[in-house]
Protein backbone atom coordinates (compact mmCIF):
# COMPACT_ATOMS: atom_id res chain seq x y z
CA UNK A 1 0.00 0.00 0.00
CA UNK A 2 2.50 2.88 -1.45
CA UNK A 3 1.43 6.45 -1.23
CA UNK A 4 1.38 6.40 -5.04
CA UNK A 5 -1.42 3.63 -5.16
CA UNK A 6 -3.45 5.11 -2.44
CA UNK A 7 -3.81 8.61 -4.16
CA UNK A 8 -4.20 6.58 -7.63
CA UNK A 9 -7.54 5.53 -6.21
CA UNK A 10 -8.58 8.60 -4.72
CA UNK A 11 -7.81 10.44 -8.28
CA UNK A 12 -10.15 7.71 -9.71
CA UNK A 13 -12.38 8.29 -6.85
CA UNK A 14 -12.64 11.97 -7.66
CA UNK A 15 -12.82 11.28 -11.63
CA UNK A 16 -15.74 8.74 -11.01
CA UNK A 17 -17.77 11.12 -8.93
CA UNK A 18 -17.38 14.43 -10.60
CA UNK A 19 -18.60 12.45 -14.10
CA UNK A 20 -21.81 11.01 -12.21
CA UNK A 21 -22.37 14.58 -11.00
CA UNK A 22 -21.96 15.91 -14.26
CA UNK A 23 -24.57 13.30 -15.83
CA UNK A 24 -26.87 14.23 -13.29
CA UNK A 25 -26.67 18.16 -14.00
CA UNK A 26 -27.12 17.05 -17.70
CA UNK A 27 -30.31 14.88 -16.75
CA UNK A 28 -31.44 18.07 -14.57
CA UNK A 29 -31.12 20.52 -17.73
CA UNK A 30 -33.12 18.14 -19.89
CA UNK A 31 -35.97 16.92 -17.49
CA UNK A 32 -36.59 20.17 -15.57
CA UNK A 33 -39.55 22.31 -16.72
CA UNK A 34 -38.71 25.85 -16.37
CA UNK A 35 -35.77 28.02 -17.37
CA UNK A 36 -34.89 29.17 -13.74
CA UNK A 37 -35.25 24.95 -12.52
CA UNK A 38 -32.71 24.74 -15.50
CA UNK A 39 -30.24 27.07 -14.07
CA UNK A 40 -30.27 25.34 -10.60
CA UNK A 41 -29.35 21.72 -12.66
CA UNK A 42 -26.52 23.58 -14.56
CA UNK A 43 -24.60 25.98 -11.83
CA UNK A 44 -24.52 23.48 -8.62
CA UNK A 45 -24.18 20.08 -10.10
CA UNK A 46 -21.82 21.08 -12.43
CA UNK A 47 -20.08 23.01 -10.83
CA UNK A 48 -19.26 20.56 -7.97
CA UNK A 49 -18.21 17.86 -10.58
CA UNK A 50 -16.18 19.98 -12.37
CA UNK A 51 -14.19 20.48 -9.05
CA UNK A 52 -13.98 16.77 -8.22
CA UNK A 53 -13.00 15.93 -11.76
CA UNK A 54 -9.95 18.60 -11.26
CA UNK A 55 -9.15 17.34 -8.04
CA UNK A 56 -9.14 13.91 -9.34
CA UNK A 57 -6.46 14.55 -12.05
CA UNK A 58 -4.31 16.45 -9.37
CA UNK A 59 -4.28 13.70 -7.52
CA UNK A 60 -3.14 11.37 -10.64
CA UNK A 61 -0.39 13.80 -12.23
CA UNK A 62 1.04 14.34 -8.57
CA UNK A 63 3.18 18.02 -9.75
CA UNK A 64 3.50 20.86 -8.39
CA UNK A 65 2.37 23.15 -11.01
CA UNK A 66 -0.57 20.78 -12.23
CA UNK A 67 -2.23 22.15 -9.09
CA UNK A 68 -1.77 25.91 -9.42
CA UNK A 69 -2.88 25.77 -13.15
CA UNK A 70 -6.26 23.56 -11.83
CA UNK A 71 -6.74 25.33 -9.26
CA UNK A 72 -6.91 28.70 -11.86
CA UNK A 73 -9.82 26.85 -13.81
CA UNK A 74 -11.39 25.33 -10.73
CA UNK A 75 -11.41 28.83 -9.43
CA UNK A 76 -13.08 30.64 -12.58
CA UNK A 77 -15.47 28.19 -12.43
CA UNK A 78 -16.75 28.29 -9.12
CA UNK A 79 -16.56 32.02 -9.15
CA UNK A 80 -18.11 32.68 -12.75
CA UNK A 81 -20.75 30.17 -12.14
CA UNK A 82 -22.93 32.66 -9.89
CA UNK A 83 -22.17 35.47 -12.24
CA UNK A 84 -23.59 34.01 -15.27
CA UNK A 85 -26.64 32.19 -13.44
CA UNK A 86 -27.58 35.30 -12.66
CA UNK A 87 -27.36 36.97 -15.80
CA UNK A 88 -29.60 34.73 -17.13
CA UNK A 89 -32.02 34.29 -14.02
CA UNK A 90 -32.33 37.77 -15.14
CA UNK A 91 -32.34 37.71 -18.34
CA UNK A 92 -35.52 35.18 -18.81
CA UNK A 93 -37.40 37.02 -16.16
CA UNK A 94 -37.66 39.95 -17.84
CA UNK A 95 -38.48 38.23 -21.33
CA UNK A 96 -40.92 37.12 -19.92
CA UNK A 97 -39.67 33.37 -19.74
CA UNK A 98 -40.48 33.63 -15.98
CA UNK A 99 -44.69 32.12 -14.85
CA UNK A 100 -44.62 35.16 -12.03
CA UNK A 101 -47.72 33.29 -10.58
CA UNK A 102 -45.72 30.53 -9.15
CA UNK A 103 -43.29 32.55 -7.40
CA UNK A 104 -43.40 32.88 -3.50
CA UNK A 105 -41.74 36.39 -3.09
CA UNK A 106 -40.97 38.72 -6.13
CA UNK A 107 -39.00 41.50 -5.43
CA UNK A 108 -37.41 42.15 -9.24
CA UNK A 109 -41.07 43.27 -10.23
CA UNK A 110 -41.13 45.88 -7.76
CA UNK A 111 -37.15 47.01 -8.56
CA UNK A 112 -38.33 47.22 -12.40
CA UNK A 113 -41.10 49.23 -11.59
CA UNK A 114 -39.70 51.41 -9.59
CA UNK A 115 -36.89 51.64 -11.49
CA UNK A 116 -33.62 51.02 -9.58
CA UNK B 1 -8.02 3.38 -13.35
CA UNK B 2 -8.65 1.98 -16.58
CA UNK B 3 -12.13 0.85 -15.36
CA UNK B 4 -12.80 4.17 -13.72
CA UNK B 5 -11.78 6.21 -16.57
CA UNK B 6 -13.54 3.94 -18.92
CA UNK B 7 -17.08 4.48 -16.82
CA UNK B 8 -16.31 8.13 -16.54
CA UNK B 9 -15.68 8.89 -20.46
CA UNK B 10 -19.34 6.75 -20.88
CA UNK B 11 -20.94 8.83 -18.14
CA UNK B 12 -19.62 12.57 -19.34
CA UNK B 13 -20.66 11.44 -23.76
CA UNK B 14 -23.97 10.42 -22.33
CA UNK B 15 -23.85 13.74 -20.56
CA UNK B 16 -23.01 15.82 -23.48
CA UNK B 17 -25.99 14.11 -25.34
CA UNK B 18 -28.83 14.76 -23.21
CA UNK B 19 -27.28 18.42 -23.49
CA UNK B 20 -27.75 18.11 -26.57
CA UNK B 21 -30.91 17.07 -26.88
CA UNK B 22 -31.85 19.94 -24.85
CA UNK B 23 -29.72 22.32 -27.22
CA UNK B 24 -32.08 21.45 -29.96
CA UNK B 25 -35.54 21.54 -28.10
CA UNK B 26 -34.79 24.49 -25.62
CA UNK B 27 -37.65 26.75 -26.11
CA UNK B 28 -35.80 29.52 -25.68
CA UNK B 29 -31.88 31.11 -26.28
CA UNK B 30 -31.44 30.79 -23.00
CA UNK B 31 -31.63 27.24 -22.58
CA UNK B 32 -29.35 27.01 -25.64
CA UNK B 33 -26.97 29.14 -23.57
CA UNK B 34 -27.27 26.70 -20.60
CA UNK B 35 -26.65 23.57 -22.77
CA UNK B 36 -23.42 25.18 -24.67
CA UNK B 37 -22.44 25.80 -21.08
CA UNK B 38 -23.00 22.80 -20.12
CA UNK B 39 -21.19 21.09 -23.33
CA UNK B 40 -18.12 23.34 -22.62
CA UNK B 41 -18.12 22.19 -19.32
CA UNK B 42 -18.59 18.74 -20.35
CA UNK B 43 -15.02 19.08 -22.55
CA UNK B 44 -13.42 20.28 -20.12
CA UNK B 45 -13.81 17.43 -17.69
CA UNK B 46 -13.12 15.33 -21.17
CA UNK B 47 -9.38 17.05 -21.77
CA UNK B 48 -9.21 16.42 -17.29
CA UNK B 49 -9.74 12.67 -18.42
CA UNK B 50 -7.36 12.53 -21.32
CA UNK B 51 -5.02 14.20 -19.01
CA UNK B 52 -5.69 11.80 -16.25
CA UNK B 53 -4.94 8.61 -18.63
CA UNK B 54 -1.73 9.75 -19.84
CA UNK B 55 -0.41 11.01 -16.40
CA UNK B 56 1.18 13.73 -18.36
CA UNK B 57 0.10 17.71 -17.45
CA UNK B 58 0.32 18.54 -21.46
CA UNK B 59 -3.66 20.09 -21.58
CA UNK B 60 -3.60 21.22 -18.33
CA UNK B 61 -3.09 25.28 -20.14
CA UNK B 62 -6.42 24.16 -22.22
CA UNK B 63 -8.35 23.26 -19.17
CA UNK B 64 -8.04 26.77 -17.59
CA UNK B 65 -7.90 28.61 -20.73
CA UNK B 66 -11.58 26.58 -21.44
CA UNK B 67 -12.75 27.60 -17.93
CA UNK B 68 -12.46 31.63 -18.79
CA UNK B 69 -13.99 31.19 -22.45
CA UNK B 70 -16.86 29.16 -21.19
CA UNK B 71 -17.98 32.09 -19.14
CA UNK B 72 -17.21 35.11 -20.82
CA UNK B 73 -19.04 33.52 -24.22
CA UNK B 74 -22.31 32.88 -21.94
CA UNK B 75 -21.88 36.48 -20.60
CA UNK B 76 -21.44 38.20 -23.75
CA UNK B 77 -24.47 35.81 -25.61
CA UNK B 78 -26.77 36.61 -22.65
CA UNK B 79 -25.60 40.45 -22.48
CA UNK B 80 -26.38 40.90 -26.42
CA UNK B 81 -30.20 38.87 -26.51
CA UNK B 82 -32.09 40.84 -28.40
CA UNK B 83 -34.38 42.28 -25.75
CA UNK B 84 -38.31 41.66 -25.06
CA UNK B 85 -40.14 44.40 -23.14
CA UNK B 86 -41.01 43.79 -19.42
CA UNK B 87 -44.56 41.58 -19.79
CA UNK B 88 -45.67 44.40 -16.54
CA UNK B 89 -46.08 47.09 -19.57
CA UNK B 90 -49.29 47.55 -20.32
CA UNK B 91 -48.59 48.97 -24.01
CA UNK B 92 -47.19 45.06 -24.57
CA UNK B 93 -50.10 42.63 -23.65
CA UNK B 94 -50.60 41.34 -26.82
CA UNK B 95 -46.35 40.65 -27.14
CA UNK B 96 -46.36 39.00 -23.82
CA UNK B 97 -49.17 36.60 -25.13
CA UNK B 98 -46.34 36.04 -28.09
CA UNK B 99 -43.88 35.40 -25.71
CA UNK B 100 -45.48 32.13 -24.73
CA UNK B 101 -44.61 30.81 -28.35
CA UNK B 102 -42.61 27.97 -28.65
CA UNK B 103 -40.48 29.50 -31.62
CA UNK B 104 -37.77 31.63 -31.25
CA UNK B 105 -39.10 34.60 -30.75
CA UNK B 106 -37.62 36.94 -28.61
CA UNK B 107 -35.75 38.27 -32.27
CA UNK B 108 -39.28 38.78 -33.90
CA UNK B 109 -40.65 41.01 -30.98
CA UNK B 110 -37.92 42.94 -30.84
CA UNK B 111 -38.13 44.25 -34.20
CA UNK B 112 -42.06 44.58 -33.69
CA UNK B 113 -41.02 47.28 -31.20
CA UNK B 114 -38.49 48.46 -33.86
CA UNK B 115 -41.67 49.72 -36.01
CA UNK B 116 -43.19 50.87 -33.15
CA UNK B 117 -41.35 53.31 -30.91
CA UNK B 118 -39.61 54.50 -34.40
CA UNK B 119 -36.15 53.47 -32.65
CA UNK B 120 -34.11 50.45 -33.64
CA UNK B 121 -33.47 48.80 -30.62
CA UNK B 122 -29.92 47.05 -31.41
CA UNK B 123 -28.17 44.94 -28.91
CA UNK B 124 -26.43 47.39 -27.04
CA UNK B 125 -29.71 47.52 -25.59
CA UNK B 126 -29.33 49.25 -22.08
CA UNK B 127 -32.16 47.82 -20.18
CA UNK B 128 -29.83 44.82 -20.33
CA UNK B 129 -27.12 46.64 -18.41
CA UNK B 130 -25.61 45.20 -15.47
CA UNK B 131 -26.22 47.86 -12.93
CA UNK B 132 -29.27 49.46 -11.95
CA UNK B 133 -28.74 52.86 -13.19
CA UNK B 134 -29.60 51.17 -16.78
CA UNK B 135 -33.17 50.56 -15.76
CA UNK B 136 -34.55 53.69 -15.19
CA UNK B 137 -33.48 55.05 -18.77
CA UNK B 138 -34.81 52.47 -20.81
CA UNK B 139 -38.57 52.41 -19.58
CA UNK B 140 -38.74 56.44 -19.71
CA UNK B 141 -37.19 55.84 -23.44
CA UNK B 142 -39.36 53.51 -24.25
CA UNK B 143 -42.76 55.68 -22.86
CA UNK B 144 -41.63 58.81 -24.50
CA UNK B 145 -42.49 58.24 -27.91
CA UNK B 146 -45.99 56.45 -27.43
Amino acid sequence: MTWSLVLDAAGATGLLLGAALCLAGAVGLLRFPDTLSRLHAVTKPQTLGLLLILVGLALTVRTWDSVTTLLIAGAAQFFTAPVAAHLVGRTAYRNGRVDRETLDVDELSEALERGD
Amino acid sequence: MTIAIAISTAMLGLAAGLSLVRLYRGPDSLDRILAVDVMLVIVIAGVALTSAWKGQPTNLPLIMVLALVNFVGGVAITRLLPHDTDATDATDATDATDATDATDETVATDLDHAGDTGDARGPADSRLGAAGPGGPAAPGAEERPS
